[in-house]
């Protein structure tokens, strides 16, 4: 059901740890390019550091971000759950 | 409580009360003729402020109920309706808000006046534990006030500390969801945590007698910790520490007022003004001020379970200090090796409460790791061990002598 979209990344952003919204583009673990950074998420909460494919990588959180059940129903639709 | 009146009532209507209530009997043996150590210095003082400080939130806190919608749609907006539009709002508002923050001020400055005078030892033990409960109930109190405002520090707050729940094993998201009432922080959370904001202020009184309760069996301790020996030791409460106590409030309450008109919101955090926003995460979330020391010692643990347990371990130990604390000398100002050390501790708990503010990086997370350590290294091996290797200075033979001597027991420093 993904074959051909695997250039996008579906995950829960929820940090494992206690729940806050990691943010995006951030962390220790991003792409830096000049003064970007791109991929890779950082948790402002407490500091867990997740890498570009959403592993947990550094800080109190004990698993990677959540990936739910979904599948694509079309191009652009997806159906999570 | 024995009495320690010889009350005979005096008109009719007081025999005839006195035989079916004894209440004037009790006012009288343990509020005005209760007899109180005469060196009680203004160290001493924070019981009854804390009494006042309960009353005030209690006063405030009804009535602010009465203007307030516990609703996710319309908390916030019920907040700022009681800002602009109910009179007085934002006087009842900012006293309870910043009244919160000085029972705080109270209640740590009341702990380590009892950990610097060793008021925990034998026999106020349960006394203590008892007062290691209100702190708790106090705590949990606090943080679900602060989340009544929905603000995105409320929501965020919410959910972090729910979510410390998860750490336990099995259980754990079972729990988490029962605490919810759902799949994540939302209405119901919000109803139940202002019913219970509601009704834990009564516990709280309740555990209050209790505490003046155990207090008023073996009596107060004093800046020497010799026990009272004879009637030459103590002075009646009343008018004595009556009138002291009243004066300390009243500088107390200054001290409170002067942030209420002047600085209302300098403890709250400005993000708090923004509604609750489930889908985005304040990029600096901290919790209120006395929280503090507490959230450090959670962050510095590099583990989730090991930084839950660290946590509420740092403030169940206070339950077992009287144990921990292997010193039969009560009062730090005969104790020279303890008293160091106690300012030490006082340190280390500032610095918590200053990284606790800090975000989670760099040199910031090894000082508090330094310090974590460091705070139950205190209750788990010095206090221990200098209980044993110390020799304490020559105790006065009685209170009395101690005061007449002219030679004052060493007062902490503010």
């Amino acid at each position: 059901m993904i074959g051909g979209k695997e250039q996008y990344l579906v995950m829960l952003g929820v940090c494992t740890h206690l729940g806050c919204v990691p943010i995006g583009n951030d962390g220790d673990y991003a792409v830096v390019e000049g003064n970007a950074k791109t991929g890779a998420w950082f948790c402002p909460c407490h500091g867990s550091h997740y890498d570009t494919a959403g592993r947990i990588r550094k800080g109190p959180a004990p698993q990677n971000l959540l990936v739910p059940k979904y599948e694509y129903i079309s191009d652009s639709k997806i159906r999570v759950g | 409580m024995s009495g320690h009146s010889n009350y005979q009532p005096k008109s009719a209507f007081g025999k005839w009360m006195h035989e079916r209530l004894p209440i004037m009997e009790l006012v009288q043996g343990q509020l005005l003729d209760f007899p109180t150590p005469k060196n009680l210095n203004y160290w001493w003082t924070f019981g009854g402020i804390l009494t006042v400080m309960l009353a005030v939130q209690l006063v405030t806190g009804i009535v602010l109920a009465m203007h307030y919608t516990p609703h996710v749609d319309m908390a916030f907006d019920s907040i700022e309706h009681i800002m602009r539009n109910v009179n007085y709002g934002w006087l009842l508002r900012y006293l309870h808000f910043n009244g919160g923050s000085m029972f705080f001020v109270a209640v740590y400055i009341h702990i380590f006046r009892g950990m610097y005078y060793g008021s925990y030892k034998a026999p106020r033990e349960v006394l203590w534990m008892i007062g290691v409960l209100i702190y708790l109930v106090m705590m949990v109190t606090a943080f679900m006030g602060y989340v009544l405002p929905w603000g995105q520090m409320s929501f965020w707050g919410a959910k972090v500390i729910t979510n410390l729940f998860s750490a336990i094993p099995f259980v754990g998201e079972a729990v988490t969801t029962w605490l919810w009432g759902g799949y994540s922080v939302d209405n119901p959370t919000l109803q139940r945590f202002f019913s219970l904001h509601y009704l834990l202020p009564f516990v709280l009184a309740a555990l209050v007698g209790l505490h003046i309760w155990a207090l008023h069996v073996p009596g107060n301790s004093n800046p020497t910790g010799v026990s009272v020996k004879s009637s030459q030791d103590t002075l009646p409460f009343h008018p004595y520490y009556t009138m002291k106590d009243s004066f300390a409030i009243v500088v107390f309450l200054l001290v409170y007022a002067a942030f209420v008109f002047f600085s209302p919101n300098y403890l709250g955090e400005p993000i708090n003004y923004t509604e609750a926003n489930p889908l985005v995460t304040p990029a600096h979330i901290v919790p209120e001020w006395y929280y503090l020391p507490f959230y450090a010692i959670l962050r510095a643990i590099p583990d989730k379970l090991g930084g839950v347990v660290a946590m509420f371990g740092s403030i169940l130990i206070l339950f077992v200090l009287p144990w921990l604390d292997t010193s039969r000398v009560r009062s730090g100002s005969y104790r020279p090796i303890f008293r160091q050390f106690f300012w030490v501790f006082v340190i280390v708990c500032i610095g918590l409460g200053y990284l606790g503010s800090k975000p989670p990086e760099g040199a910031y997370v090894i000082w508090a790791r330094i310090l974590t350590a460091y705070y139950f290294i205190h209750f788990l091996v010095i206090l221990p061990l200098i209980g044993l290797l110390e020799s304490p200075r020559p105790l006065p033979s009685s209170i009395s002598d101690a005061v007449l001597a002219g030679k004052k027991p060493m007062a902490p420093a503010e």
